[in-house]
């Protein structure tokens, strides 16, 4: 499974947001969901498997962080397509506004 | 879902009316100003849609229709020569005076090309679905 699927899942997207906001601990996490603790905990699991999440130990409690890296790369994958997409849809306004000055040409 | 794929959205306000976009999008001489030299292109549900990017490159693409609603959708499969399959889709909807266009190009594999680095600014609320999905307004 790649970070893409990781991501899939509904649950871990909210799990991400939440971390996007700063660390939390596990209970904190589960807190925020209907989902049994040990449901989270596999979540969490998947995300680190997946180098999404960081975890560190403070005495008991498990702390977790986001790892951008894999949501960068993804990014920039991203960023060719949108690059290719902006300039020929850029191109299409042109070709659009060219194909009306012709018909307004020929209408006089 | 969960396939390890994502989509790309763009949205695009032109002004002119859908009729006007819908034969800028599908004529074949308009297609070569502003997307790529049109080869066989049939606007009917499996007819193809095949394009040259570049002259003497490995650039072709293997297009085929997959779902034409005149002056509404056209969806095509997207297959460049060498890389994997994926599918876009153009939809107009008519705005005011103009014409709402949203490009989704879905299906993007990520093993295509997870080489590429570049630094990571938008927002995770930017994931959508089991999507990455970008939108761009003007």
């Amino acid at each position: 499974m790649n970070a893409l699927a990781a991501l899939a899942d509904p649950t871990r997207r909210r799990i991400l947001e939440l971390l996007s906001e700063g660390e939390r601990g596990a209970g904190e996490i589960a807190s925020h969901f209907p989902t049994s603790r040990p449901g989270v905990s596999r979540h969490l699991r998947i995300l680190r498997e997946h180098g999404l999440v960081r975890v560190r130990e403070q005495g008991q409690r498990r702390l977790y962080s986001l790892d951008p890296a894999p949501l960068e790369e993804l990014d920039a994958w991203l960023e060719r397509y949108r690059v290719f997409w902006t300039n020929r849809l850029d191109a299409l306004d042109t070709e659009v506004r060219r194909r009306r000055r012709a018909r307004d040409d020929k209408e006089g | 879902m969960g396939d390890g794929r994502a989509t790309l959205r763009l949205t695009r306000y032109l002004d002119a009316p859908v009729i006007e976009v819908w034969a800028a999008l599908t004529e074949p001489d308009s297609i070569s100003r502003w997307l790529a030299r049109p080869g066989a292109v049939e606007l009917a549900e499996g007819g193809p849609f095949e394009l040259h990017t570049a002259a003497g490159a490995a650039t072709r693409i293997h297009g085929r229709v997959r779902a034409v609603e005149p002056e509404r959708v056209l969806e095509l499969d997207w297959h460049p020569v060498g890389q994997e399959p994926s599918v876009v889709r153009f939809e107009l909807t008519p705005a005011g005076p103009g014409t709402t266009l949203v490009l989704d190009h879905r299906r993007l594999d990520e093993r295509v090309c997870m080489a590429y680095a570049r630094t990571w600014e938008r927002r995770l609320d930017d994931l959508e679905a089991s999507v990455a999905a970008v939108e761009t307004r003007r």
